[in-house]
């Protein structure tokens, strides 16, 4: 195991260059330069063109990917642009937070609500509950997430009034109790969440779904109900068990979705993370940010996988690896 | 065999399952009866009703589809058919087990053979955790497992199936059941394993005089063990002896062409004497009786009319109408 995961992290480097490149060249493509939103009226060419070469930016492609790419694997991500000049990593730690925060409530969530849902659709199939399971899930997946957002907004927080429209917390709290914090956090927290874990949770239903109807026909589905043993623990602890195996796999593979997700969403709900870090960055073509972001990014969904893999053997005694 | 010596009593049993085709009627009112301590063989082809006869009696099979009648399912002096789904657990695993084919699909691969040997024993047994830890190894050890602690420790995958059939018995045997149905037990096994799991099973019927269906398609596996054979044929029990009386002297010729149709290893080489045709349709069966098209000595009778069931001797019984003169006075049910 020790030697596995050795060789599997030694992985993640090569692949990182590899995205790295891709997304430089991506980036590269774009019409326009960092400095674009500069011209104006006080702005002349001339110190438009001054200003990128001593930014470096008029050197061949390649010469700027491989100084980027040095920087970086000494640990500096270098400088923002539209930031004037604030460190990348810094940038990041800062918006970091919020965007895990809200990530992992989601897909925690969606995968605990998703489990019972599942279960009693495989085990009531065709039955009236489980077509309407399967309708809902179906809507819920087709449904985009700005949209869902923004629906969420206008009902809940602004027609109804239950939910803040945005924000992380309200103005001040930070200097309240800690539990008055955490609650209005809390308060704050269940839109954005809802909207992001709502097509997470619903793919997870039909994994689950499908997953353990597979299971539930297996023979040693009989042979526990052969032993007397009860229905609710056939179920929950013969077949769940077996069934949720190939879903782990799905869970790492939903990251990267639900990253993606998590950064939409924040921009409806202003939520103080990436999202709108992100949205700034692609709006101004701020290089050393867009690639800082896209890094971590890609790192997010390279553990993801990882970690999958790891808890698949976990779970699965027939997996071993060496 | 009265009613009050016999642990199973099975009468008129008639299991049919609602298909998009229409109904397929699988069992077709058999009846049947295991005394204690008796091995009762029950031999067919493949979709014979053999497995769903014996998944109907455990309350296994999923209903719908499925639709399970008797006149009578007595076991062991109770009437199986209305008992709440609580008593039923209590009699699954724990006074009727079963022994599945492919014992490496029937243990769950997630958890270890110690644990599923274990959660019979706690839940049948009523023993705590350690108790249980400690029996379920006593299980192993007396089906021959060697090592039976490593083997308690290990998943199903990494046993061979002959090991994983023993385990099998240990779980069946830890409920320590009256009754064992054993469904094909041997059918996924190499020939050396399947000699040893039926003397296992022997060994074990002895010991506890615990009774056995033991069904499969395979005359010899059944000659091997049961002291009664039934012979089942599209859903009915067409012939009921005595092995012994059965395998020397076959009246139906069904099981005249089971017995011509088994390779025989040792004497003069014979070619094979298969039986021709198929099974009937199920959803349509056909009128008369349902072996009639594939019987080399039908007469016109067995094209119109179901045969009734006769006992051309004591303790033997055949639905067939080649025997319907010779007892002129004892013609219909019993």
């Amino acid at each position: 195991m020790r030697h596995y995961l050795a060789r599997r992290l030694l992985q993640v480097i090569p692949t990182l260059v590899g995205i790295s490149f891709l997304v430089f060249l991506i980036i590269n493509a774009v019409p326009g330069s960092s400095l674009s939103y500069l011209i104006g009226p006080h702005m002349t060419w001339e110190q438009i063109e001054a200003r990128e070469k001593q930014l470096g930016l008029d050197r061949p492609l390649l010469q700027r990917y491989l100084t980027w790419l040095s920087e970086t694997a000494r640990g500096n991500l270098g400088y923002s642009i539209r930031y004037s000049g604030r460190s990348v990593a810094d940038l990041i730690r800062a918006r970091l937070g919020p965007t895990l925060l809200l990530t992992f409530t989601a897909l925690s969530l969606s995968f605990l609500v998703a489990v019972p849902i599942g279960v009693y659709s495989a085990t009531h199939q065709y039955s009236r509950g489980d077509y309407l399971v399967t309708f809902l899930t179906m809507a819920a997946v087709s449904v985009p997430v700005f949209f869902l957002g923004i629906a969420a907004v206008k009902l809940f927080a602004f027609d109804l009034g239950w939910f803040p429209v945005g924000g992380m917390t309200d103005i001040g709290r930070e200097h309240g109790s800690r539990l008055g914090y955490l609650l209005d956090l809390a308060h704050h927290l269940v839109l954005p969440v809802s909207v992001l874990a709502c097509a997470e949770t619903a793919r997870f239903v039909r994994f689950i779904r499908s997953s353990m109807l597979e299971v539930l026909g297996q023979d040693y589905i009989r042979t526990a109900r052969a032993k007397g043993l009860a229905q609710r623990v056939v179920i929950y602890r013969h077949a769940l068990r077996n069934a949720l195996i190939p879903v782990i796999t799905i869970l790492g593979l939903s990251l990267p979705l639900l990253f993606s997700g998590a950064l939409l969403t924040e921009i409806v709900f202003a939520w103080p993370g990436m999202g709108v870090l992100s949205l700034e960055a692609v709006q101004t073509l701020d290089y050393p940010l867009l690639m800082g972001i896209n890094l971590f990014l890609a790192l997010m969904v390279i553990l993801g996988n990882l970690l999958a893999d790891i808890f698949y053997a976990a779970a699965d005694p027939r997996i071993r690896y060496r | 065999m009265t009613a009050l010596d016999c642990l199973l009593q099975v009468e008129d049993l008639r299991v049919a399952f609602d298909t998009f085709q229409g109904r397929l009627t699988a069992v077709d009112g058999i009846s049947f009866r295991v005394k204690p301590g008796e091995v009762l063989g029950l031999v067919g082809e493949s979709g014979s009703g053999k497995s769903v006869t014996s998944l109907s009696l455990l309350r296994l099979l999923p209903q719908p589809p499925g639709k399970v009648e008797a006149r009578a399912l007595l076991f062991d002096g109770r009437e199986l058919q209305g008992l709440g789904e609580k008593e039923m657990r209590r009699i699954r695993g724990g006074e009727m087990a079963m022994i599945f084919q492919a014992p490496a699909g029937a243990l769950n691969p997630v958890y270890t053979i110690g644990c599923q040997v274990e959660e019979v024993l706690r839940l049948h047994r009523g023993l705590s955790k350690k108790e249980a830890r400690t029996r379920a190894v006593e299980m192993l050890r007396l089906v021959g497992l060697p090592r039976p602690e490593r083997v308690a420790r290990e998943y199903p995958h990494r046993l061979s199936g002959g090991m994983l059939q023993r385990a099998m018995i240990a779980m069946a045997l830890s409920g320590k059941p009256k009754l064992i149905i054993a469904d094909e037990p041997t059918t996924a096994l190499d020939v050396t394993i399947q000699a040893q799991v039926l003397e296992l099973m022997k060994e074990m019927q002895r010991r506890f005089n615990t009774a056995f269906i033991l069904i499969s398609h395979d005359l010899g596996v059944v000659a091997e063990m049961a002291d009664r054979v039934a012979v089942m044929y599209a859903g009915r029990i067409v012939e009921e002896a005595e092995t012994a009386a059965l395998l020397k002297r076959p009246l139906h010729p069904y099981t005249g062409g089971l017995i011509a149709s088994r390779p025989a290893l040792a004497g003069e080489r014979k070619p094979l004497q298969p039986i021709p045709g198929q099974g009937p349709d199920l959803l349509n069966r056909p009128p008369g009786c349902l072996y009639h098209p594939r019987c080399h000595r039908r007469r016109e009778i067995c094209r119109q009319e179901s045969p009734p069931e006769l006992q051309p001797e004591p303790g033997r019984r055949v639905s067939c109408w080649l025997y319907a003169e010779e007892q002129e006075d004892g013609g219909g049910d019993r």
